[in-house]
């Protein structure tokens, strides 16, 4: 992993397949105002096509290093859990902090993303007040205080 | 089956011979007490018989042995009163002076008279000092015998001595005589005598009839009288069973078990020997004092204890009798007690037959098949084989082997395999009784069972098994339908929350635009708020329509293939057009049997499909046909759209499964397809090498495509409608 020079926004890789829960995410972080970047793709195979750079996701001033990935399960092509595992036992991308942000609250998908040792689980609230105090959480923590290596 | 108990037979059968034994070991205790008892009493009977026998003989040799010397000493005293008697000599001497002398003649006959008369003397001799007879009394007698006139006259001439001459025969007249010698000497006068006076006894008259007698009747009692004659014995008197036998026979001292012999070698008292016969006899013998006679008094041994014969008699009669009656008894008992037993044995007999029978009913009629087997060892003592003793009727339809072709062979001739199936377990239940139940897959018959399989015997096993095949598959199915609807569930719940998280999120941003009156970000905000709204509902109608596919079905029809295909893209006009795409459908047709809506919403899902993912294609070209593969009639629906990478081949199917996240619908299209398919038990498969190579479904409708299928010829029609 490349260290992020200093004052370089933190960028974040969205693998969301409902363009909704996309835009939401989106108008959150714009909102906050937090130092970030923001790409997003649609499904896990294009995730992965990306963290491996193949295809146009060779263009790494169009497609930029992620810092963070932020992950929903239920994708089509490759589902989420998958994506995960390929991320966190792969040498080179293991070291990223993959956040699980899906609607799904089942403990079976929890248990399993822990377990391929995802870094964090959120699970999307149904509700608007809610879902903007958890988005801002989000951005304080993972882009004011974590700390991501230089 | 038999039941367990079958291996021991009706309780604990007794060893025949064994307990015959104890009654014959009884009887025979019991006989040789009753024969050593008879013994007993018969030989103290003996002792007694004998000991009385005793007595009696020795009471009646000594009375006759006192009666004998009395008879001597009669004579002595009858001798005495002529002897030295002075008026006797007197006239004796007158008389051998002149033998004429008629008055001393006559006073010596008249003297002598009464002892010639009497029973005493057979005759009266007076001899003169020549041994000459000068008188005779009677006058006829036998004239002496010679050995007397020339022996013994001589002697007692010389030594003056009155002698009782012993049994002599005379050997002209062939009589036995004895004589009383009394010498003819004055008083004081020494020997020579001048003459003898001889008194002649004849046993006959007296002696011998009183030593015969016997006092009590009997059959072979007597008495004899013997003298010692040269160390034999020689028998005085006419013995009682042979005749002729006074003073002719005598026994050599050799035989010294005959009792005379014992007689005369001193013997005394009671003996027990043999007699002149050679018969054993009972016998007392003793001296005759003052006499060289030996007094033998015997009876037959035989005789002695003829009583005792009858006690015998009686005994040994009593003795068979009882043990007749023992044997007779113990013979009864022991039959009362086979009988027992034989009708103890029928009844256990009886019962273990309608035990059986009742098994035997169970073993044919039971649904279940069942076998009895017998494991094989080999040499080692290890588990080889086993053989097929038995096997009911269910066993053969289960198995489709004949009874008859497997009974008494071994398992792998049976089944045909290197190893008998199962072997290890089997052998674990034939030696170590405990049941075991597993349920297998076999191969060869392709189906389930459940076997249980437990030991009547050691060494032996019998399997029951039931067909599980169907349960199986019904759990399969079961387990199948729960993971479904597991997935289904979850996929819902995502899928339902998914919109919702939209709608309400949005609401809220909708409330911020209002306020900031943008009205821009208020569309867009609606937008969003609406496709949740229409995802939710169309996901909603899907789920009804594919839980509609299980419970509503229309009544099958006949369709024509080409006429399925007419309507089906007659619903998909829209689309087609839409899209610019071109359809050709060959023309062969095939008659279909099915529920015609649902039939067609496989083309319709498939056609659909075709349109929405010919992705960039300029001239999209869907094919719809069907071919013959054999049996089998195998309808396809191609396209050369953006195709399906082969690594999502499973998952096209697959409920709510989207491979492409921007199209429209919920992906549940093909899992409807598929679900139809499945009805008619047919299958569906995707062909594909994805990246723009185009698509093709093939599947199977073999419940639908009729048995006679009739492909008709160009132009010919097979639409019932038109057919008539």
């Amino acid at each position: 992993m490349t260290p992020i020079p200093k004052g370089e926004p933190i960028s974040i890789l969205q693998v969301e397949d409902d363009p909704a829960h996309a835009e939401i995410v989106r108008r959150n972080l714009e909102g906050a105002r937090m130092a970030s970047r923001l790409t997003h793709v649609s499904d896990g195979q294009a995730a992965l096509d990306y963290l491996t750079r193949q295809g146009e996701y060779a263009d790494t001033q169009r497609y930029p290093q992620p810092h963070l990935i932020l992950l929903d399960l239920r994708l089509p092509k490759v589902d989420g859990l998958e994506v995960l595992k390929a991320i966190k036992t792969s040498p080179h991308l293991d070291g990223l902090p993959v956040v699980i942000l899906t609607t799904s609250a089942a403990e079976a998908d929890m248990v399993k993303a822990y377990q391929y040792h995802a870094n964090s689980y959120l699970v999307k609230p149904v509700d608007h007040a809610q879902f903007q105090q958890l988005m801002q959480a989000f951005g304080y923590y993972w882009l004011a205080w974590n700390q991501y290596p230089y | 089956m038999p039941s367990a108990e079958s291996n021991h037979a009706p309780a604990a059968q007794p060893n025949e011979r064994h307990t015959l034994l104890v009654p014959l070991v009884i009887f025979a205790l019991f006989a040789a007490a009753l024969i050593a008892a008879s013994t007993a009493y018969y030989r103290s009977q003996e002792r007694q018989l004998r000991s009385e026998v005793e007595a009696q003989l020795s009471a009646i040799a000594d009375l006759k042995t006192r009666q004998l010397v009395e008879w001597r000493s009669s004579h002595f005293k009858t001798a005495a009163l002529f002897y030295r008697n002075p008026l006797f000599t007197a006239l004796a001497h007158r008389l051998f002076a002149s033998p004429q002398d008629e008055e001393a003649r006559q006073m010596l006959t008249t003297w002598l008279a009464p002892l010639a008369e009497s029973d005493q003397y057979e005759a009266v001799f007076l001899v003169d000092a020549s041994a000459r007879t000068i008188l005779a009394l009677p006058q006829d007698a036998n004239p002496l015998s010679r050995v007397i006139v020339e022996e013994d006259i001589p002697r007692t001439l010389q030594n003056g001595q009155v002698e009782l001459v012993d049994f002599h025969r005379d050997r002209v007249s062939y009589r036995i005589y004895l004589e009383v010698l009394i010498p003819i000497l004055p008083p004081e006068q020494n020997p020579p005598a001048a003459g003898v006076l001889v008194l002649r006894i004849d046993p006959a008259e007296y002696l011998y009839p009183f030593i015969q007698r016997w006092p009590v009747p009997s059959a072979s009692a007597e008495t004899l009288l013997i003298r010692n004659e040269g160390g034999s014995a020689l028998f005085l008197n006419e013995l009682r069973f042979i005749k002729g036998t006074a003073l002719n026979l005598s026994i050599p001292p050799q035989h010294s078990n005959v009792v005379a012999v014992m007689a005369i070698s001193g013997k005394e008292g009671f003996v027990e020997g043999l007699d002149y016969r050679g018969v054993p006899v009972l016998a007392d013998v003793r001296p005759v004092p003052d006499s060289p006679w030996y007094l033998v008094a015997r009876r037959d041994i035989a005789e002695v204890l003829q009583p005792l014969q009858q006690v015998q008699w009686g005994m040994l009669a009593l003795n068979v009798a009882l043990l007749l009656a023992a044997a007779a008894t113990l013979g009864y008992l022991w039959r009362q007690r086979n009988e027992r037993y034989l009708r103890q044995l029928v009844q256990v007999s009886d019962a273990l037959r309608i035990s059986e029978q009742r098994f035997r009913s169970l073993f044919e009629s039971m649904s279940d098949g069942a076998a009895l087997h017998e494991i094989v060892y080999d040499a080692s003592g290890a588990a080889v084989d086993y053989r097929i003793l038995d096997a009911n009727p269910a066993f053969e339809r289960h198995t489709g082997i004949a009874i008859e072709a497997i009974r008494g062979r071994l398992a792998t001739q049976v089944y045909g395999a290197p190893a008998a199936p199962y072997l290890q377990q089997y052998a674990a239940v034939a030696e170590g009784g405990e049941p075991y139940t597993f349920e297998t897959f076999f191969p060869p018959m392709h189906r389930h069972f459940r076997i249980t399989a437990f030991s009547p015997r050691r060494g032996q096993f019998a399997t029951l098994f039931s067909d599980i095949t169907e349960r199986v598959r019904r759990d399969q199915e079961l387990r199948q339908k729960n993971e479904e609807l597991q997935r289904f569930t979850y996929t819902i719940s995502h899928d339902l929350k998914s919109p919702l998280v939209t709608i309400q999120t949005f609401l809220g941003y909708l409330e911020e635009d209002i306020a900031c009156a943008n009205s821009e970000r208020c569309r867009q905000d609606m937008g969003y708020i609406r496709d949740a709204a229409e995802r939710m509902a169309r996901l909603l109608n899907e789920l009804l329509e594919m839980s509609r596919i299980g419970r509503i079905t229309n009544p099958p029809v006949r369709v024509g293939f080409q006429k399925l295909v007419e309507e089906v893209l007659r619903l998909t006009a829209g689309q087609i057009a839409q899209r610019g795409a071109v359809v050709e459908v060959p023309p062969q047709d095939i008659l279909l049997t099915g529920d015609r809506p649902r039939l067609v919403q496989i083309w319709q899902n498939l056609v659909d499909n075709a349109v929405k993912f010919s992705g960039d294609q300029p001239a999209p070209r869907i094919v719809i046909g069907f071919e013959r593969q054999g049996e089998q009639v195998v309808f396809f629906v191609r396209d050369n759209g953006i195709g399906i990478d082969p690594h999502y081949h499973d998952r096209v199917f697959g409920l709510f499964d989207k491979l492409d996240p921007q199209s429209q619908g919920t992906g549940i299209g093909l899992a409807l397809a598929k679900r139809i398919v499945e009805l008619y038990n047919g299958t569906i498969w995707v062909e594909s090498e994805g990246s723009g190579k185009g698509t093709c479904f093939h599947f199977t409708l073999p419940d639908a495509v009729s048995p006679a299928n009739h492909i008709p010829k160009q132009g010919e029609s097979i639409d019932p409608d038109t057919q008539r």
